[in-house]
Order: C-alpha cells, then sequence, then structure tokens
C-alpha cells in the first residue's frame, strides 16, 4: 500500500475497480478523526504489519508484474529514481539525488547517490539503471504490456556511475513520471540468462526498505526490515518503514478476508462497498478500527458507458445527452453503492485541478431526455411507445464483462429507465477476454466498463482522434480536432496551472458532446487497526503506509 | 486376467489420448489467446490505455507460442514434447509447468482422497442402517440429510461453516484460510501433522459433502435391493440368524455397485473444487486450473486436463479391478 500508483490509465471491468484502489487523496473527506494524528507517540520498530492479498502473485519482478498483488509486495523491495512526496505531490529524489531537464526537455540526467547498495551487498550503480530500462525495451522480455510507455525512450547513457543520462524523443509533462517512478533491478542477478524465467523472479532482490524473506505458494509473502537501507540515512525518509516484518496472508474470498480482519489476522484492508457500509459498521469494529472514505486527485477511475461513434445512432450529440439525462444515477448511488460513489462529471475526477469547476454532474430527468430525442428527430411510435427516425426504432445493445452482480445490476436499472422513455437497450455479457477482442474489433453498440485511476493522467490515449484507430485507447471512436489540439497542447506543456487550464477547456468540451456516459467516481474505502498511528489520508497517495507506526506499548509481534 | 489388464491401459491410452486432443483443438478455438492477455495489466482484467501490441512484438510472441502454426501442428508438437512428459513452460509466468502442477496436486490429492474415505466411512454404516430399518426414524432422518446435502449449494454450506466456526463471531475452534499455520516450519512433526488436520477439517467437510449424500443414497438402495434377492429368501430359509444373512450375504453384494461410483467420483472432486479452494484460500489444483483458464495459460491448462484425465481414468481402471475382486463371478476375460 506504499506507492502503489499508477503512472498510467487502466481499463477494467467495473467489478475489479475497489480492488485496484490506488491509494491517492485529495480532499480526503475525513471520517479521520483526531486522534489519529497523535504525533508525541513513540514509534516502536519491531511490530509487524500484515496485510491482505486477495490472490497469489503470478511473479515478483517487478517488469514482469502484471497485477495488484505482486505491486503491493515488490513496491517494498525496489526503489524508484525519485518518488513523490504523499503531502505536497512534489518530486524528490529516492535513489537520485538530483536531476536536471535540459532546455530543449529532451534530454534527463539523474545523478544517484554515493553508496547506494543491493540486499545482497552489490552497490548500485548506473549500469543497474540502464539495464533496467533496456529491459523493458527488451522486445524478448515479456512485457508488451509495458513497452509502448517507453516508446519515447530513446536511449539510456551512462555518463559515470553515479550520473545516467535519458534521451527522449519528444517534450512530455508526464517524462519525469515515467523515467522516474521505474523501480531499478541490479544487473548482476536479473541480467543473468533468461529474464523471463530467472530464479530471482521468485525471489526477488532490490535496494528497497525491505527484503524477501519467504513466499509460501498462494498461502503467504513476507518481508523483513533492510537494516542497511540507504534511506536511513536521508532525513525525508529515515522516519518511514516502522515495522520489523510485513506479512501479506493471501485470503481467496473477501468475506473471509473480513473475518480473518474482525479476529485480527489480517491488520487492515481495503473493503467492498457492502462490507464497508454494512459488516464493518459496527460497533465492535468501530472500537478496534479506523475506519474511512476517502476521494483521490487522481482517482480511483470511473465507471462509464461509451457509445460508438461509428454507428449512426450514436451521431448526434443531442442523442447522446438524452442518453445521459435517462441514467438514474442517484437511485443506482443509492441501491446498489450506498451512497457511497461521487456522480462523475467527465474524464478527469470532480476534486482533480484539472477538471473544470464548473461542471456539474447530470441529473436524472426523463422529460429532457424525450425533448432531446425529439430534437434530434425522434418520434414516438404509439403503437410500440418506441422512438423511431426514418421507420427504424431506437434499439441497441449495451455490452460487458461478465461476472459482476453490481454492473448487471446497474444494466438492469438503466434498461427499465430507458424503456420508460421509449428506448430499448438490449444487455450482452461477455467473458473480460471475448468482450476486449470484440472492442478492440470495435464491434459493439454500446460498452460499459471503467477506466482506473493514473498518477498526473494524460486523457490523450482516449480521447485523442489518432489513437481511434487500432493501437490507442479511443474505442469509441470520439473524434473533435479542437478536442485534438487542446490535448496535444497539454502535454508539452510543462507548466501545470497553464496545463490545467487546457485541460479545463478540454472537459467543456467532453461535456457538451457526452462521447461517454460517465457514471461514479469510485472512491477509496480503508479499514485498519487502531494499533497504528499516522494513518491520515494525504494529498497524493490517500495512505501513505510506508508512515504508519506502532506506537510504544501497542506492539502486536515482537521481533526478537 | 494379465491380457484383460494390458488390454485396459491400451484402451486408457487411447483414450487420454482422445480426451487431450478434443480438450486441445476447443481450448484453442476459445475466443480471446494468450497475446491479448499480454496485454492485460493485472489479473482483473485491466487493459492499459497504450496496451496495444505493435506488429513486431505480435510476430515475436506467435512464434514463440507457435501460434503462427495450424493447430493441428501445434497439437503434433505438444504431443511430442508430451511423450517425454514435459509439460512445457507457463505463458503466465514462464516456470516449468510441471512444477506449478507438483506444487498443488498434493494438496488436490490429499483432500479428495480423503474426502472420499470420509464418505465412505459415514456413508457406508448411514446407508447401511437405513436400509436395514426402512422407513424407521434413523431411515427419515438419514433421508432428509441427505436431501440436505445434495441441495445446499458449496458455497452456502462453506460460509456457514466458516461463520459459526472460524470467524469468530460465534465460534473460534478451526482457522479460516489457508492449509498451515505462520509457525508451521517450527512445529514438531506431531504439530505439523495437528496443525494440518486442524486446517483440514472445515474444507475437508465441504470436499465430502456431496460425494456422502451420493454414497449415502446409492448404498441404501443397494442393500435394499440385495435384501430382495432369491439368496437371502434362501438364507434365511436354510435358518441363518439374520445377522449373519445382512453381513455374508446382503452387505457384501450391495458393495459391488458402490466400488464403481467410487472411481466415478474422482472426476468430480478433482473437478469441482475451484470454490472451495477459493473459499478456503487452498492452493489446490482446481484454482490453479481456473486461473490459467482466465489467462489463456494453454500449456498450464493442457497439463491439467491430462493429469485430471489420468487420474479419473486410473479410478475407473482401479474400481473395475476391485469389482473382480469383491464378485468372483466376474470376470472380464471373455470379453
Amino acid at each position: 500500500m506504499r506507492n502503489f500508483y499508477r503512472s498510467f490509465f487502466i481499463l477494467i471491468s467495473i467489478s475489479s475497480l475497489s480492488f485496484i484502489s490506488c491509494n491517492r487523496s485529495n480532499n480526503s473527506t475525513s471520517d479521520a478523526t483526531s486522534e489519529m494524528s497523535a504525533t508525541n507517540l513513540q514509534p516502536v520498530k519491531n511490530d509487524w504489519m500484515v496485510s491482505w492479498l486477495a490472490a497469489n502473485p503470478t511473479t515478483l519482478n517487478p517488469i514482469l508484474k502484471t497485477d495488484a498483488y505482486a505491486s503491493a509486495v515488490v513496491d517494498w523491495l525496489f526503489d524508484s529514481l525519485i518518488r513523490f512526496d504523499p503531502k505536497t505531490a512534489q518530486p524528490e529524489g529516492r535513489l537520485a539525488e538530483s536531476w536536471e531537464v535540459s532546455k530543449d526537455g529532451l534530454t534527463y540526467d539523474f545523478t544517484l547517490r554515493p553508496g547506494i547498495t543491493f540486499h545482497d551487498g552489490h552497490p548500485l550503480t548506473t549500469e543497474d539503471v540502464k539495464f533496467t530500462f533496456d529491459t523493458i525495451k527488451n522486445p524478448k522480455v515479456d512485457a508488451a504490456h509495458l513497452q509502448n510507455y517507453f516508446a519515447s525512450l530513446k536511449s539510456v547513457e551512462v555518463l559515470s556511475p553515479l550520473k545516467v543520462r535519458f534521451h527522449l524523443k519528444e517534450i512530455y509533462y508526464r517524462n519525469l513520471i515515467m523515467l522516474g517512478l521505474v523501480d531499478i533491478m541490479p544487473k548482476h542477478i536479473y541480467g543473468v540468462g533468461d529474464f523471463n524465467k530467472n530464479a530471482a523472479n521468485r525471489k526477488p532482490i532490490g535496494s528497497g526498505p525491505y527484503v524477501f524473506k519467504s513466499w509460501d505458494n498462494g498461502q503467504s509473502v513476507e518481508l523483513v526490515r533492510n537494516k542497511n537501507y540507504f534511506g536511513n540515512q536521508v532525513e525525508k525518509l529515515k522516519n518511514l518503514y516502522n515495522f520489523e516484518r510485513l506479512v501479506f496472508r493471501i485470503i481467496t474470498e473477501p468475506s473471509v478476508a473480513l473475518m480473518a480482519l474482525k479476529k485480527g489476522d489480517i491488520d487492515a484492508m481495503e473493503p467492498t462497498t457492502r462490507q464497508y457500509y454494512s459488516e464493518l459498521a459496527t460497533p465492535e469494529v468501530e472500537k478496534k478500527f479506523y475506519r474511512f472514505r476517502y476521494d483521490t486527485a487522481d482517482g480511483n477511475g470511473h465507471g462509464f458507458i461509451g457509445w460508438n461513434l461509428r454507428l449512426p445512432l450514436f451521431q448526434s450529440k443531442e442523442v447522446r445527452q438524452a442518453l445521459a439525462y435517462a441514467m438514474p444515477r442517484e437511485e443506482i448511488n443509492k441501491k446498489i453503492y450506498f451512497n457511497s460513489r461521487t456522480l462523475a462529471v467527465g474524464t478527469f475526477p470532480k476534486v482533480s485541478p484539472k477538471s473544470e469547476p464548473s461542471l456539474q454532474p447530470i441529473p436524472y430527468d426523463s422529460a429532457k431526455a424525450k425533448a432531446l430525442l425529439e430534437k434530434a428527430g425522434w418520434k414516438i411510435n404509439p403503437a410500440t411507445g418506441i422512438f423511431e427516425k426514418d421507420g427504424k426504432k431506437f434499439s441497441f445493445e449495451l455490452l460487458f464483462g461478465a461476472g459482476n452482480s453490481d454492473s448487471e445490476r446497474v444494466a438492469l436499472i438503466y434498461q427499465q429507465a430507458l424503456k420508460q422513455i421509449g428506448i430499448e437497450m438490449n444487455i450482452r455479457t461477455l467473458e473480460w477476454t471475448v468482450f476486449v477482442k470484440q472492442m478492440q474489433a470495435f464491434k459493439f453498440d454500446a460498452l460499459m466498463m471503467g477506466w482506473g485511476g493514473a498518477l498526473d493522467m494524460d486523457p490523450y490515449q482516449i480521447w485523442h482522434s489518432s489513437q481511434a484507430n487500432g493501437e490507442g485507447s479511443n474505442f469509441i471512436g470520439f473524434k473533435n480536432p479542437e478536442a485534438d489540439k487542446l490535448m496535444e497542447q497539454a502535454r508539452v506543456t510543462l507548466d501545470p496551472n497553464k496545463r490545467n487550464k487546457l485541460y479545463h477547456q478540454f472537459s467543456k468540451i467532453l461535456a457538451e458532446e457526452a462521447p461517454y456516459l460517465f457514471l461514479f467516481e469510485v472512491p477509496s474505502l480503508f479499514v485498519g487497526s487502531k494499533r497504528f498511528q499516522g494513518i491520515l489520508p494525504v494529498p497524493l497517495m490517500g495512505l501513505d503506509s510506508a508512515a504508519w507506526f506502532t506506537p510504544k506499548g501497542m506492539e502486536k509481534y515482537k521481533e526478537q | 486376467m494379465q491380457t484383460y489388464i494390458l488390454k485396459r491401459i491400451l484402451l486408457m491410452l487411447v483414450t487420454l489420448w482422445g480426451i487431450t486432443f478434443v480438450s486441445f483443438v476447443m481450448l484453442q478455438l476459445t475466443p480471446g489467446s494468450p497475446l491479448e492477455m499480454k496485454l492485460m495489466q493485472d489479473k482483473n482484467g485491466g487493459l492499459g490505455d497504450k496496451s496495444a501490441l505493435t506488429p513486431e512484438t505480435r510476430a515475436l510472441l506467435e512464434a514463440q507460442y507457435h501460434l503462427d502454426k495450424p493447430i493441428l501442428v501445434r497439437y503434433v508438437l505438444w504431443l511430442k514434447d508430451i511423450a517425454r512428459l514435459d509439460f512445457g513452460e507457463s505463458f503466465a509466468d514462464h516456470r516449468p509447468v510441471i512444477e506449478k502442477i507438483y506444487e498443488r496436486l498434493p494438496v488436490s490429492l490429499i483432500f479428495g482422497l480423503t474426502s472420499i474415505v470420509v464418505s465412505l466411512l459415514i456413508g457406508l454404516p448411514l446407508g447401511l442402517l437405513s436400509g436395514a430399518f426402512q422407513n424407521s426414524f434413523i431411515d427419515r432422518f438419514t433421508a432428509i440429510a441427505v436431501v440436505a446435502m445434495y441441495s445446499m449449494p458449496v458455497y452456502v454450506i462453506g460460509i456457514l461453516l466458516l461463520t459459526f466456526f472460524g470467524g469468530g463471531d460465534f465460534f473460534n475452534w478451526f482457522p479460516i484460510y489457508g492449509i498451515q499455520s505462520d509457525d508451521y516450519a517450527n512445529l514438531s512433526m506431531m504439530g505439523k501433522i495437528l496443525d494440518r488436520v486442524h486446517h483440514f477439517i472445515l474444507p475437508c467437510i465441504c470436499y465430502s459433502i456431496g460425494s456422502l449424500a451420493f454414497i449415502t443414497q446409492q448404498q441404501r438402495a443397494s442393500i435394499l435391493e440385495a435384501l430382495h434377492q432369491d439368496y437371502i429368501r434362501t438364507a434365511r430359509a436354510k435358518g441363518l440368524p439374520e445377522l449373519s444373512v445382512f453381513i455374508k450375504h446382503a452387505f457384501r453384494n450391495s458393495l459391488i455397485p458402490i466400488i464403481t461410483i467410487i472411481g466415478a467420483l474422482i472426476p468430480s472432486i478433482l473437478g469441482g473444487a475451484v470454490i472451495i479452494e477459493t473459499m478456503f484460500s487452498i492452493p489446490g489444483l482446481g484454482l490453479l486450473a481456473w486461473e490459467s483458464l482466465l489467462q489463456r495459460d494453454y500449456p498450464t491448462i493442457m497439463a491439467n486436463f491430462t493429469i485430471s484425465a489420468f487420474l479419473s481414468l486410473l479410478g475407473i481402471f482401479v474400481s473395475d479391478l476391485l469389482y473382480m475382486i469383491v464378485d468372483p463371478r466376474i470376470d472380464f476375460e471373455g470379453r
């Protein structure tokens, strides 16, 4: 749960959104009480923290890993060049002591801190940095999911054992994030033999604050504190990492994980919405656990229904707006999500500085929906009660990934609401892999899914017209020259304030064009043991568990 | 006898080959391929916004996984490896498949076999009693129990067991996840066994409940049938005591159908484990098969199919052999 933030957008079926929350926050709704911020307490360093993994990680190699469970473990074992201060959201050195960007914005020089070693005592040098990036770009390495993100990295040049230079192909405001947040891996370990099959993929060796201890397949992963961690000498890092041991318990059934939490076998977890608002909303839980919900600036993502804009049916802006007005989101929020969700206003979270502040969520208004449809030339056929135009009735199919009862309920409520105003919507679910294939081939009328949150997100991949033809993620085929220009400009605008202004304009275009029916933003939900102190949602990462500690006398496990 | 066994083994091999062929083709025809899975950012199916394969990467991956070749060629390649007992390398994490199976097979087998033993130990006497005392209280009770066991989905039973006997809200008697405690490595031999058994009990109840109901019912039916046979009347007529009629004549004969059932139980136990394994966080074969299927990890799925098919065929084979031992009249030699 430490710097477990993603640096890019992830498309997910809505079901999984709740499992991939990324712990970044802003404007915490602060159910968090003052007792948690007590700073006069002395931390002890020999307690453990036990967290929950919902599945066995596939691998513990930072480049090959493709699941959130692996990230949850790997993040403690490796270090990146920089990190973002969780409180200020400003970049600061981690492995790197300092860095410099050339005037043209195309070369980045990083200087490493001297004396950093990997867990096996081997010194960490710029050779390891170069190795890591070269490996990501190596097509033989099983990292197809990453390679495109590093396409603009031309080469990595070792200037000296502590100085490294990155050559980039283009100016981009996310270049620092792209280069700075990659976990640096030791060349002398991972560079030997076939990278994909390296023995260290299951016994990782990094430079991070924790050292790998054991991985009992399908049962648990254990890490112990790195006694020689360079961060112990770094002002900003030395008060972090207060646990002697981190245990990750693999419990494949969420309801059992909740029982384990109540029994004290797990110290903290991100519960499902239902667990949070029903099973955990009891006085007994309140006594032993902190429980809070918060929204994040970069968000946990949002769900949406996307209209295939290649089809004549969805060409008209009025029709798309009508479809949005016909969606009873408040009702769904109440019936399904315990009123916990924020109604999404656009592609950026409502609290994000990128989102246009004046945007309001579209309310449910069936009369307005009907009026808009009539304006677009649709007429109710009195015989069937369904809107028709040129002899064709208003009928389409909503496609989504199977296996999630919540999305099914959302779809059913929407289906009813549409029927009432005179639109026929059929529902079809497909297994996720099949669904993705269908989507990439643009074979759908409308689809329902979600985008996960991303650090300082760039909407380009999802909304630029160049991304609508196969390689990108503009599956719905949104093409708007004005929006294109704004996104292109924003990418090369390094001043965040100016960039946000561009994104405000972009947000307005999206709101007007309604290419997606934006559903809900996914909030972060957390429950954790009151044994810990320092648990307070902070602006960037939400919960910075690196800063948690157990005060003297409260420890549960005592490492000898 | 020897020729029969030899014939059976040959037939088994042919069947096994048939099963692998059909499952291989079906698997390859399933929509979605490992290439798509490579783009997924997480197990839940996340897809990055830039996740697209360049044509070069696609070609490289296809060559690596032999996906550029026709299905039949791929099957022959697979068969060649299997003949050398090489199950290949997992697409998901590049480990040898056999290693992944080896980690998990013992867990599944122990649960499977224990559950068969448990259901026999309870089901046989229960079925016998209710058959012997037809329409008595015990018969009625058993009938209700069997219906209940049949009709309750295993996840309901699992959640009830977990909540009442492990959740801490009611009784806190059993661990609720995993197969061993954290300090397992430091325990004595006896401690290790006890620890395993402790973790074993709740899932084992779930594993056994279906087969227990099945065996009880079968045993009841079969003893009733036996009791109505002519030789029972003869035995009674010649003045044998009722107990010896029951045990020597009826019971032994009633066992014959049960033996075939045991063979048939093996595949259902191996196949139906996904839910139980998920619920109790047991790293077994069912969960591996399910995960590999979602990831389109062809080699692991095929290894799973092959091994399960082999074990099932073996079960059927063994139960046929047992047939001959229980009933000397049965002789497959002539067929």
